[in-house]
């Protein structure tokens, strides 16, 4: 077992690929009834719920109630049954028509592009963000189990998960205003007219996303890697007289990292869920408002699609990280 | 060979020491905490409310010469989303009124006050108007009005035509303003003639077709009526739309042949959506945004003093406003708020002074029986009532309640609030606590906020804490709140007041022509307002608007014509 783990994962054979991809095609496959599913499930919940887009033009417009209502709700499509309307969406859907918002007027796809790309470049940022502080430092504490580093941590970590991030963001972006005559906020680029300018306005915000990420990645990458150092080839690397270094980097690191590529892996779909906070502290056009509005307008064009792109992130996040395991361990093969 | 345990199920035996050591700075560590959340103001007098009851000047800043040149940058509080004028909201219409013009539109400046709705010939396509009959408006249109210099509409004159197309379109398409979709006609008479006749003699309704929705629009600039191409942007306003990148801003540009010679003075007026209140104040004390998006509502007097603090090139505007004007009301058609002493008792109970302390921060003017606005035109102060409820006191409360066979109290579970987006909960739970002491018991009933919206249209609640619109005439105001025929429209009378006086006095201001007299009969409203207690209305705030010194004539509205105040503004430097 000492053995296999110090042999080069990369090396697999074409049959072990072969069925690496096998499997990658069988879940994309799965994907496909798991999407009818959420987007079913979506179309038919946000109906039932009390309200509706008209509902939202009557109070902004100050319209009549009885007369206006009738209309509207036939203009928008609202009058239809839930299954009618719903295979007419999933028609529609499959010619990539994804249908028009309700309140902005504009094809949903079209919106959700433009609003795509902000906050999944947020949520990667601070999912990094978390990788390289968290990892490491949790790594640094287990090894120095009990001593200062570790208590550093410790505290860094309950910090870091008890204090709620729209505090640290209100508190950052005031601060930077008193202090620096600098405002974070309303500072974001669009990708395609700088990408390096609009990677750098949203450090800030990613940072700020991605505390707790690094301080659960902290916390579980200490408990895993004190859990590996323990293990009896650790102790026989060490035995045989090779530096502390090469133990924990070449033999315990690897070993620790599995469990903790689970929950990387599935911090992806939490930020971009969570990102609304710092898009509306930092005003940043992304996914996370455009939800927030979408669902207080009824907006359920958008809503679909935004919920069947969340779906989606939760399926590629998940399939990415089942395809990680073999390069990390080879014993396991999907 | 030893046995594994791991880390976490060994045993791990705590000394005293430690465990000593480790308490006593957890409770450092609470005390400290609690030492510095606890701190309290330096100063320690208690905020007075402000006795008199005298509408305030608003702080006046013009004094320069108009010179062009600068830009000036907004911040909103929400996206424009779209800028269809039949679908924009109102950060949509702030950029819809810079690019586009009304037929008719209100002065600006900074000596014009919020409430003033001032209609003038110098801003609208109309160079002048007759109104021949109580319900005929003839408008004659400038000859040099020209569309944006863009394609299809290529700079061209606009005629009586275009007129009639947009407001013919503005009825049809059922999102306009009522008066203008009970409309009888609008005719070109010629090239520059346009007449409107109306169904029945109607006062505000040059108001309305000065309203920010009723922008004038070039029929080929749109897809058969539909305007949501960012391409049909294309109007008589003082400035070009440019650009708009969705969240983050939309920037128009100098029109060049604007037909006001001399403006637009600014060469591009931004927008940007900053939704959080901190942010946006972060914004402005950084210079990044010249005005907040209280641009309409007001800072409240910490924050703006914070920012004027922190940046010296900042000065304030400042003014009593209502916010959006909140007020208390409830079910009047059934038990027990239908007995008048039972809502009299209900605003015997509201202390007014706890108010402006808590939730204006010592700053506030007592309401009379009407939301405050149209301060020097129509209000009424309490002062000028003749018999009201507009003081706290229990024991008068309470006396009532008992005569009304209420002496054990009233539990009401659907205490709703309906804030349309504000955060009204401080001033919720305050209403709740105060109306205890009368031994009305309310539960509030706060659902998300469509569902909110929904109950409200539905008029499902008891007791309500809910808004209306600032609009520019009493009548567009109060009318579908007071009168009963209004419950059809969404802002419009859910209470149940059903009051033949009343009815008949709001019937009779939107068709008298004669100001004075038009006048007394809205006052003899509030008077019957303020003894029926129908509507119980909520402090006005002293509100600050900071702004950059070098903008000058910088006057805010109470509407939201965002093109209009900005095409009268310039900076010094």
């Amino acid at each position: 077992m000492f053995c296999r783990l110090r042999t080069p994962v990369i090396l697999a054979t074409s049959v072990e690929v072969d069925a690496m991809a096998q499997y990658a095609m069988q879940r994309i496959l799965l994907a496909l009834p798991t999407l009818l599913l959420v987007s079913f499930a979506v179309y038919s919940i946000v109906r039932l719920l009390p309200g509706d887009a008209v509902d939202t033009f009557l109070a902004q417009n100050n319209l009549r109630y009885e007369g206006d209502r009738e209309r509207l709700e036939k203009d928008l499509g609202l009058d239809k049954p839930i299954v009618t309307g719903y295979a007419e969406w999933t028609a529609d859907a499959v010619r990539l028509d994804f249908g028009t918002s309700f309140t902005l007027r504009r094809p949903v796809q079209d919106l959700l592009l433009e609003r795509l790309a902000p906050t999944i470049t947020l949520g990667v940022l601070a999912v990094f963000f978390g990788v390289i502080v968290g990892v490491p430092v949790g790594l640094v504490a287990a090894t120095g189990q009990d001593g200062p580093m570790d208590y550093g941590v410790r505290g860094f970590a309950i910090l870091g998960l008890a204090i709620p991030n729209f505090w640290i963001a209100t508190v950052v972006v005031i601060v930077l205003s008193k202090e620096l005559g600098w405002s974070p906020a309303g500072k974001f680029v669009p990708l395609g007219v700088d990408p390096l300018a609009s990677i750098r306005s949203l450090l800030i915000p990613a940072a700020i996303l991605g505390l707790a990420t690094a301080a659960a990645l902290a916390r579980f990458t200490r408990t895993q890697a004190l859990e590996v150092l323990k293990q009896d080839y650790v102790r026989t690397a060490r035995a045989k007289g090779l530096r502390e270094r090469v133990v924990i980097m070449r033999h315990a690191t690897r070993n620790a990292l599995i469990p903790v590529v689970t929950v990387i892996g599935l911090q992806l779909p939490i930020l971009i869920g969570g990102s609304v906070i710092m898009e509306t502290i930092f005003s940043i056009p992304g996914i996370g408002s455009l939800t927030v509005s979408a669902i207080n307008t009824r907006d359920y064009p958008v809503i679909q699609m935004i919920n069947i792109v969340f779906a989606l992130t939760v399926i590629t996040a998940n399939l990415a990280t089942d395809l990680c395991y073999p390069i990390l361990d080879p014993r396991i093969r999907p | 060979m030893e046995s594994y345990k791991p880390y976490w199920t060994s045993s791990r035996r705590t000394s005293r020491r430690r465990l000593l050591q480790g308490s006593s700075l957890a409770a450092l560590g609470t005390i400290g905490a609690t030492l510095l959340g606890c701190g309290g103001d330096d100063d320690d007098a208690a905020p007075t409310s402000n006795p008199d009851q005298t509408t305030p000047e608003p702080t006046s800043n013009g004094g320069s010469e108009p010179r062009q040149g600068g830009e000036i940058v907004f911040a909103d509080d929400q996206d424009v989303g779209t800028l269809d004028p039949l679908f924009s909201n109102v950060a949509g219409r702030a950029i819809l009124t810079a690019t586009h013009s009304r037929l008719v539109s209100w002065k600006h400046g900074a000596d014009v006050g919020q409430w003033d709705h001032i209609i003038e010939a110098d801003r609208g396509v109309a160079t002048d108007w007759e109104q021949p009959d109580e319900q005929t408006y003839v408008f004659n249109l400038k000859p040099d009005v020209s569309f944006h210099d863009k394609a299809p509409v290529n700079g061209r004159t606009l005629t009586a035509e275009d007129v009639v197309y947009t407001f013919e379109l503005w009825r049809d398409s059922g999102r306009s303003a009522q008066a203008v979709r009970d409309m009888a006609s609008v005719r070109a008479i010629d090239a520059q003639t346009v007449e409107f006749k109306t169904n029945s003699p109607y006062v505000p309704f040059l108001q309305w077709i000065a309203s920010s929705t009723n922008v004038i629009l070039a029929p080929e600039a749109g897809n058969d009526g539909d305007y949501s191409d960012l391409a049909s942007v294309i109007g008589t306003g003082p400035f070009m739309f440019e650009s708009y990148e969705p969240g983050f801003k939309v920037r128009t540009v100098r029109n060049p042949s604007y037909f006001v010679e001399g403006e637009p003075y600014l060469d591009a007026f931004e927008l940007r959506p900053i939704p959080d209140k901190n942010a946006v104040a972060a914004a402005v004390r950084t210079g990044e945004v010249d005005i907040g998006w209280y641009w309409w509502q007001g800072l409240d007097p910490s924050l703006a003093e914070s920012l004027l603090r922190d940046n010296t090139s900042l000065t304030s505007y400042d003014d009593w406003t209502p916010g959006s004007p909140f007020f208390i009301t409830a079910k009047v058609d059934r038990p027990p708020f239908n007995d008048p002493r039972v809502r009299q008792a209900v605003s015997l109970a509201v202390n007014r002074e706890q108010w402006i302390d808590l939730l204006a921060e010592g700053h506030g003017l007592i309401s009379g029986a009407a939301p405050y606005q149209f301060p020097d035109k129509w209000y009424l102060w309490p002062d000028d009532l003749n018999e009201h409820y507009i003081r706290h006191d229990l024991a008068e409360a309470k006396k009532l309640l008992e005569a009304a066979g209420y002496g054990d109290g009233i539990d009401i579970n659907r205490f709703l609030s309906y804030a349309r987006g504000s955060n009204a909960m401080p001033e919720t739970e305050l209403i709740v606590e105060q109306m205890k002491q009368v031994g009305i018991n309310l539960t509030i009933d706060q659902p998300e906020y469509l569902a909110m919206i929904d109950q409200w249209l539905k008029g499902e609640f008891e007791f309500a804490w809910t808004t209306t619109s600032y609009s520019s005439d009493w009548d567009t105001s109060m009318y579908g709140h007071w009168h009963s025929s209004g419950f059809n429209a969404a802002e419009g009378n859910r209470y149940g007041i059903n009051d033949p006086e009343l009815d008949e006095l709001m019937d009779r201001q939107r068709v008298t022509f004669d100001e004075e007299e038009r006048t007394s009969i809205i006052h003899q409203s509030q008077q019957l307002n303020a003894r029926e207690c129908y509507m119980i209305y909520e402090v006005a705030r002293l509100q600050h608007m900071p702004f950059p010194k070098d903008v000058r004539n910088f006057g805010p509205h109470s509407n939201f014509d965002g093109g209009g105040i900005v095409s009268v503004m310039w900076r010094d430097a």
